[in-house]
């Protein structure tokens, strides 16, 4: 489903250019659950960002079901991202004056859906994440937990095929922190792509594959 | 659509305080620069409401003498227009010539009673002027005692402009003609300068119609639409005509040219440069509000970046993230506009009294382009590049902390902002010194508690012994017109007879002298009518020094007159006028004399000044009820006299707070984002040993690098602008250097304490807190 082939991504500014991914060749099949290890700055999250399309390549080939989408356009990045791809952060990044139901609602709202549609998959999700009775509170009025599951929710709420996680229970304790990894797990094992970014050995686990990134290169693949 | 006005709605929401800063900077900005923008276009559409205006001219006469030639008037003798058209049929159709126009009283057989604008025309008016005529023959203004009155004028007067024909009116209450209204004309709006409410037959008038001389009139041609002739051309065969029929005399000749008529105001060099002045400084209101505009929301780009990252991994394109804040934009702009008509309506009788143009003039449907061309210029600027500037925020920045400061932007908008604040705000201090400073100039005359005071003729011995008697008259005077109302011309002949200058002519027993306090530099005051006074200016232009000038002879051999004396040159009207030759003797000839009846009566009053004129004012209304004019004090003739100074410097003074606020809130705006964004860098150097001031300064420091050259570059602008208003004056306050110095260390100070003082709680903050919510 994911194929990067000698996929490189440099940074510049005016003195320092530092190269982020070196030569990173890698395959992810389709309802794999792929765990991303490394120090901080190896390179995890901009590796992340490229599958998500949400960065671009400086070179390489970036596969996506088949098709190029390394050289796109953003336009027709955005286009492609739309409804395939579901996000999760660490720091849940939900919208502040947004409620509960309008953030999980949000990506349907830039996809052709009904109003009603949309109403029924978030009740849906709301109900699925134990939400429901927090619908109309807004982030601020949720713990931690609460809100990285709205932040799951808004992820699955398009059904997306492919769910990309930053240190999704980074800022969270043990007890929520489990709970998310099950969901995580769940979604997996009805046939989601996880790709989950994480410095946590213990998260990891629930991986099927686990990647260390060292220095922008790939330095390990190892299957659980 | 909906939902992002509903996230639109919720980002507004979110930053309340941000929210308000930019309604209410953009309320007073775009208020402020859309009624000077009104005013600009009222201004440049004047006089183009005429029936195919652009075949309409007006005459122009220009003065040659000897050694220089008077600015062009558009005062002419009244047999110009006619005589022109008369002797040029092949160019032009008609030629009229009116009045002035001037306010009159009038009062209908039913007592309704109007302030009119009145003017008087002949029957060839309406033709001429392309002026439409709804009821009645124009041939009746052939008859002094018929009116024609505009259908508002009628409606105002009589209900409905069919009920007004036929009925009689009076015009000002002390006169007892009555006139018939014969016919009904379409009113012009106000920005037109022939927009009569009344318009009387001139007839009583015209019969002393001449080439020359009597110049009170103004002259009117209308071309022939066949006509294809340049204004080059057309001038040519006017000077053929005048040339004919007016010959030199004395070495004077006057020359008559046609201007269209809608270069009669705009054209004119003083209109022209106050509407350069009104368009610059709404200019620059405007973009300072727009740029104030977009200064915020370029500041509030690092708070807002996750949101749009947010969105865009959620899928929103680059449109959707743009027209958020377009909309974002439209639903303040709203608010704003909201706010700024409610300040226009509160404030609206100031506002028209100092634009001198009614609101619904202003804002009349063909000049509603001026608000739709603001509102999209301040989308076009305000929305679209804050939104284009968020719609590019790279999404992968959500995933790190976005620190992007836009710096250079925000230095170009901060830099716009305090140049175009230093511009206005000591444009404002020139015109409030400079104001000051022409109302209490020492005229060179006995200005303080002089009061004129109107008399009845008939009853005018036992009324100045009466008013003379009253304990707060200090002394009494009485000459021909006053040094505030300026003096009727003469022309002086050389020793050949030629017209060498002209000057100042004025008659006064020779009482006034001392009353009046002229300042003698040679001679003594004159004591018979075979004597006079000159000033130093008139010395001048005869080429002799003042001692040489006493004992001189002038006047013509038939009537000569011996200088006693010279005084210095002394104000005379406003400081408009240059210093001008200028002479004074007791009258004489036949029926004049100390007695002659055109005389002005003066009194000074005891202080207060202003006290005892009203005084006075209430005796005379008390004892003489059947006069019409009051006594006025001459320091609030000449007060009135700078209403146009007076109404720019309430234009200038509005402008100056709103773009204090404006560029306050700007800061106040730009310096809470600054510290939200640099809060953690504050806290490490607060951590590793900053103290208060160390903090203060690094927010100050980089604002004020380029406070100082915006503040010495809208010092450098304002004061080419304010010589351009300046150039009305011929004497300007001498501490104008000092204006434009000051005022830009005072914009760069208080600049610079308000960041100080707005830095100082940052200053003094626990930097835990900030490391920890890292």
């Amino acid at each position: 489903m994911i194929q990067l082939n000698n996929i490189c991504k440099e940074f510049t500014t005016d003195t320092i250019r530092t190269l982020a991914l070196q030569d990173i060749n890698l395959s992810i099949a389709r309802g794999e659950f792929v765990a991303v290890m490394g120090p901080s700055g190896c390179g995890k999250s901009t590796l992340l960002n490229i599958v998500g399309t949400l960065d671009r390549p400086t070179s390489g080939s970036y596969l996506l079901d088949g098709k190029e989408v390394g050289t796109l356009t953003t336009s027709h990045l955005t286009a492609i991202r739309k409804g395939k791809i579901g996000f999760i952060f660490q720091s849940f990044n939900l919208i502040d004056e947004l409620t509960v139901k309008q953030n999980i609602e949000l990506p349907l709202t830039y996809l052709p859906v009904s109003a009603a549609e949309r109403r029924s998959r978030v009740n849906e999700l709301l109900e699925r994440m134990n939400m429901s009775h927090r619908t109309h509170h807004y982030p601020r009025q949720l713990s931690g937990g609460q809100q990285q599951r709205v932040a799951i929710a808004r992820a699955l709420v398009t059904n997306p095929d492919i769910i990309l996680a930053d240190e999704p229970t980074g800022n969270l304790d043990s007890k929520n922190g489990i709970e998310v990894m099950e969901l995580l797990t769940d979604l997996n094992a009805a046939g989601t792509t996880v790709m989950m970014v994480t410095h946590s050995d213990r998260d990891a686990a629930y991986a099927h594959r686990t990647i260390t990134l060292f220095d922008g290169h790939i330095t390990a693949s190892v299957p659980r | 659509m909906f939902n992002n006005i509903l996230y639109s709605w919720r980002s507004i929401a979110s930053m309340p305080r941000q929210s308000i800063l930019k309604a209410v900077s953009l309320a007073f900005g775009i208020g402020i620069a859309i009624l000077l923008l009104a005013r600009y276009a009222y201004l440049q559409s004047f006089d183009t409401s005429y029936a195919d205006h652009r075949n309409l001219y007006q005459t122009w006469i220009t003065w040659h003498l000897s050694d220089r030639d008077l600015d062009a008037s558009r005062i002419i003798p009244g047999k110009i227009p006619t005589g022109i058209a008369e002797q040029l049929t092949d160019i032009f159709s008609s030629g009229s010539a009116t009045s002035r126009g001037s306010r009159s009283f009038i009062e209908t057989d039913n007592q309704t009673q109007a302030d009119a604008l009145t003017f008087y025309g002949d029957t060839l008016f309406f033709e001429t002027l392309g002026i439409e005529l709804l009821k009645g023959n124009p041939q009746n203004l052939n008859n002094y005692a018929n009116v024609f009155l505009s259908d508002k004028m009628a409606a105002q007067l009589f209900g409905t402009p069919e009920e007004a024909v036929g009925r009689t009116l009076t015009a000002n209450m002390d006169y007892d003609d009555k006139y018939t209204v014969a016919g009904i004309f379409r009113a012009l709006p106000e920005n037109n300068s022939i927009c009569p409410d009344v318009l009387f037959s001139i007839t009583p008038y015209s019969q002393y119609f001449r080439w020359v001389g009597g110049d009170s009139w103004w002259g009117f041609l209308r071309k022939r639409s066949d006509c294809t002739m340049s204004l080059d051309e057309i001038n040519a065969r006017i000077a053929q005509v005048i040339e004919k029929n007016v010959p030199p005399v004395n070495g004077i000749t006057i020359e008559i040219e046609v201007r269209p008529i809608s270069d009669s105001i705009s054209g004119d060099s003083e209109t022209r440069s106050m509407m350069y002045i009104l368009l610059s400084l709404a200019v620059t209101i405007l973009i300072i509000a727009i740029f104030n505009y977009v200064l915020i929301s370029i500041a509030s780009l690092a708070r807002r970046a996750k949101s749009v990252g947010v969105h865009k991994c959620c899928g929103a394109g680059t449109a959707s993230i743009l027209s958020m804040f377009v909309i974002e934009t439209v639903m303040i702009l709203l608010a704003a506009l909201s706010l700024a008509a409610l300040l226009l309506f509160t404030f609206h009788e100031f506002l028209e009294d100092t634009l001198q143009t009614s609101m619904s003039e202003l804002f009349n449907p063909s000049r509603l382009w001026v608000v739709a061309s603001v509102i999209a210029l301040t989308i076009a600027i305000g929305a679209f590049i804050p939104g284009i500037m968020l719609s590019r925020i790279e999404v992968s920045t959500i995933f790190r902390r976005f620190t992007e400061s836009r710096r250079y932007w925000k230095r170009v908008l901060l830099f716009v902002q305090i140049t175009g604040a230093t511009i206005i705000l000591t444009m404002s201090a020139v015109v409030l010194s400079q104001l000051n400073f022409a109302i209490n100039i020492d005229p060179g005359y006995r200005m303080e508690g002089l009061v004129i005071v109107p008399y009845d003729r008939e009853s005018r011995d036992a009324f100045e012994a009466d008013i003379r008697s009253l304990p707060y008259v200090i002394d009494y005077g009485y000459s021909n017109s006053t040094p505030v109302y300026g003096y009727s011309g003469s022309i002086i002949p050389d020793d050949k007879g030629n017209t060498s200058f002209s000057t100042n002519f004025e008659h006064a027993p020779a009482e006034y002298i001392d009353f009046i306090g002229f300042d003698f530099i040679a001679g003594r005051p004159y004591r018979d009518s075979c004597e006079i006074i000159i000033n130093r200016s008139y010395c001048t232009a005869s080429g002799w020094t003042p001692e040489s000038a006493v004992g001189r002879v002038i006047g013509h051999p038939d009537d000569p007159y011996t200088i006693t004396g010279v005084i210095e040159d002394f104000s005379i009207g406003t400081l408009s006028y240059d210093k001008a030759p200028f002479a004074m003797k007791i009258p004489r000839g036949p029926g004049i004399g100390p007695d002659f009846s055109y005389y002005t009566f003066q009194v000074h009053v005891a202080e207060p000044y202003l006290e005892n004129t009203r005084k006075l004012t209430e005796y005379i209304e008390e004892h003489y009820p059947k006069r019409r004019d009051t006594p006025s004090l001459a320091t609030e003739d000449l007060r009135q006299m700078y209403g146009n100074v007076t109404r720019f410097r309430n234009l200038t003074f509005i402008a100056a707070i709103a773009i204090f606020f404006i560029t306050m809130m700007g800061l106040v705006g730009y310096l809470a984002d600054e510290i939200q964004r640099r809060r953690r860098e504050i806290a490490i150097r607060k951590a590793n040993g900053a103290g208060t001031l160390d903090i203060i300064r690094l927010l100050s420091t980089d604002i004020a690098a380029y406070a100082l050259p915006a503040v010495i570059i809208g010092g450098i602008i304002a004061n080419w602008l304010s010589r351009m208003w300046l150039e009305q004056f011929t004497k300007t306050y001498p501490g104008l250097p000092y204006i434009y110095t000051f005022i830009p260390i005072i914009v760069f100070i208080v600049t610079v304490a308000a960041i100080a003082a707005m830095s100082w709680r940052t200053a003094n903050s626990d930097p835990t807190e900030a490391l920890k919510s890292e």
